[in-house]
């Protein structure tokens, strides 16, 4: 009874996904790829919020900050600071240029369609990678809520990312991204605030793990556990937590699937008071992760550590079931220590529901969310592909002729092949791509944020600097990750997902130089360049 | 349009952009940096290197945000170069 209620809230709200994009059909390139501009900067800021926050965030990312610890930190400050970057440097000046997607700026900037082909790559590339991501993520879920297999949950999942994508676009995922924020943030907060007012009588955990982070010292100590939970620079050195953050930052600020969003407000005063939004929403999850971390590593210093094996308490038992719970009784005395403890990441927040002794339908609800999560970001990820090939590659570069009817049902036959081959990818769940994902923001670091942001402010950049930068940028960062994965190379601790530091040092330098021995762009590029300063249209260009 | 009116916005949008972006450098990586002395100190019953990491500077980058819309809005009218 409680497993049929549960399956009638999941395939209720999928349908209610769905009923919204059908609703939301397009068939015209303007609402096809930016909504027809007309997204408010409120909705908006929700929409970027889902688009951002993947499977990974929402079921992974507490996880990681419990086995990370303050070190952590780095991926929650990383993947919201970066938004400042994203909120002053970049989206208000992308969306008074106007036009769909970021390789049409690079391409228009630097006047260069080369550069147009590097960036729709880069784009595809890093899309294309997160994307699988996503649909693996899918089907985890999907097997873990209906029992069926991975490769039925990708289908499934498939199916109902092609179609919101393909009915109308941005348009259609806007909205439906819109309703999956809302669906994502009440299925994250509600356990944990049910936990915290358990404990504490109110139901704010953001402020209230002070006391928890406290009694996880005293309980370590006691313990003899070592280093401590909160102490800093245990996993990272101090020069990885500062290069990860700053590579996290700078990706996040230039990642295409995001930056497309803010092509869709109606003004750039819209644009800009939508990143407020959008950090506004994100930072909701973000302030709530380091709870869950606390609780779960409390609850289990408390409740399973110093405690006899066969006595774990009922939630336990049911996740030691998954596997993804384990207790080996190493040394054999029939105490469980915490070194004989292996937790999987993804149990922290799925287990929170049981740990808070709450009924099975709000462990499914939670579930529902994650789902809501992964389709989210594999929507917005499906359309910055779908765009690349269908407006850059297409429309921009092969047959500037073809009528705009053509190009969207291009755009739409891109969506479904894509994610065709996305799905397909996924079930062979290969470890490659889940690396490939650490490295998007060091690739994104080394080309697009230098392109983006120097385009912007520096109107004497020319088409040599910036091309050579970024593809010096792209190597550096491809060498470093090298050396440092497979030869063991590494400069002051730096690992390779930080990589992105060093091609955007490398990108900055060659930009720099190569660009003061070669004359200043044109007169029209120079123009177009003082023009996306100003809301207002100040030149004709 | 006044060719000085539009340098001197521009001037103000780079002057509030550096201002915002040395907030946002303090809170998150000075705050990293101070971690280890922080940590002897408690806020709000939290390690303090950790609730700055994990909240203030969070909660500071929402409010930056903001005020540059706020301000550069503002600015918009002040200079009629608003859409």
């Amino acid at each position: 009874m409680e497993n049929l209620i549960g399956y009638i809230i999941v395939f209720g709200i999928v349908i209610v996904f769905m009923a919204i994009a059908i609703y939301n059909r397009a068939t015209e390139a303007a609402e096809f790829y930016v909504a027809g501009r007309r997204i408010p900067a409120f909705w908006n800021g929700m929409a970027v919020a889902a688009d951002w926050m993947s499977a990974a965030s929402f079921i992974s990312m507490a996880g990681a900050l419990y086995a990370l610890g303050y070190d952590g930190l780095a991926y929650i400050m990383g993947w919201t600071g970066g938004y400042v970057l994203l909120a002053l440097l970049i989206a208000p000046y992308l969306r008074k240029f106007g036009k769909y997607t970021v390789p049409d700026f690079i391409a228009e900037r630097y006047e260069s369609n080369f550069a147009r082909l590097v960036a729709l790559i880069t784009a595809i590339i890093i899309s294309f990678t997160y994307m699988v991501g996503q649909v693996a993520g899918v089907g985890i879920i999907m097997g873990r809520l209906f029992g069926v297999p991975f490769e039925v949950g990708i289908a499934i999942g498939m199916i109902i990312i092609i179609a919101t994508t393909v009915l109308g676009g941005m348009k259609s995922i806007t909205w439906t991204q819109v309703a999956q924020y809302i669906v994502l943030i009440t299925a994250y907060l509600l356990p944990v605030s049910i936990l915290a007012t358990q404990w504490f009588g109110v139901p704010l955990p953001q402020f209230l793990y002070g006391k928890v982070l406290q009694n996880i010292v005293e309980l370590e100590t006691q313990y003899g556990i070592s280093p401590h939970y909160v102490e800093p620079f245990v996993k990272f050195n101090l020069a990885q937590f500062l290069a990860l953050t700053f590579v996290l930052m700078a990706g996040t600020a230039a990642l295409p699937h995001v930056l497309m969003r803010f092509f869709t407000t109606p003004s750039v005063r819209d644009a800009r008071i939508s990143a407020g939004w959008a950090l506004f929403f994100i930072a909701i999850l973000y302030l709530t992760a380091p709870a869950y971390a606390a609780f779960s590593r409390f609850v289990i210093l408390k409740d399973v550590v110093g405690k006899p094996i066969d006595q774990l308490p009922a939630w336990a038992q049911k996740w030691a079931e998954t596997g993804l719970f384990k207790v080996l009784d190493k040394n054999g005395d029939g105490i469980i220590q915490w070194a004989e403890l292996n937790i999987h990441r993804d149990i922290v927040v799925l287990a929170t529901p049981e740990i808070a002794g709450l009924a099975a339908v709000v462990g499914f609800f939670v579930m529902a969310g994650g789902l809501a999560a992964a389709l989210s970001t594999a929507d917005g990820l499906l359309l910055v592909i779908a765009a690349a090939v269908s407006n850059d590659l297409y429309a921009k570069m092969i047959n500037p002729e073809a009528p705009e009817k053509r190009v969207v049902l291009l755009g739409k036959v891109a969506v479904a092949v894509a994610g065709v081959i996305g799905g397909f990818i996924a079930a062979q769940k290969i470890a490659f791509i889940v690396q490939i994902v650490a490295w998007a923001f060091s690739l994104a670091t080394a080309s697009f944020f230098p392109a983006l942001v120097l385009g912007v402010f520096w109107k004497r950049l020319n088409r040599q600097g910036a091309i050579a930068g970024l593809v010096v940028g792209l190597l550096v960062t491809i060498a470093y990750i090298y050396l440092n994965k497979y030869q063991g190379v590494s400069l002051w601790g730096i690992q390779h997902t930080a990589s992105g530091l060093f091609g955007l040092i490398a990108n900055l330098i060659v930009t720099v130089v190569v660009t003061m021995v070669t004359p200043p762009p044109s007169e029209r590029i120079q123009k177009l360049v003082e023009d996306l300063r100003y809301p207002k249209k100040i030149h004709e260009v | 349009m006044d060719r000085e009116k539009l340098e001197a916005y521009h001037r103000e949008n780079v002057r509030l952009i550096t201002i915002l972006l040395i907030i946002w450098f303090a809170v998150s990586y000075v705050g990293a940096l101070l971690a280890k002395p922080l940590s002897k100190l408690t806020i709000f019953g939290f390690p303090m290197h950790y609730w700055v990491s994990a909240q203030l500077s969070v909660i500071t980058f929402v409010v930056l945000i903001f005020v540059y819309a706020y301000v550069m809005n503002k600015l918009d009218q002040k200079y009629g170069v608003e859409e």
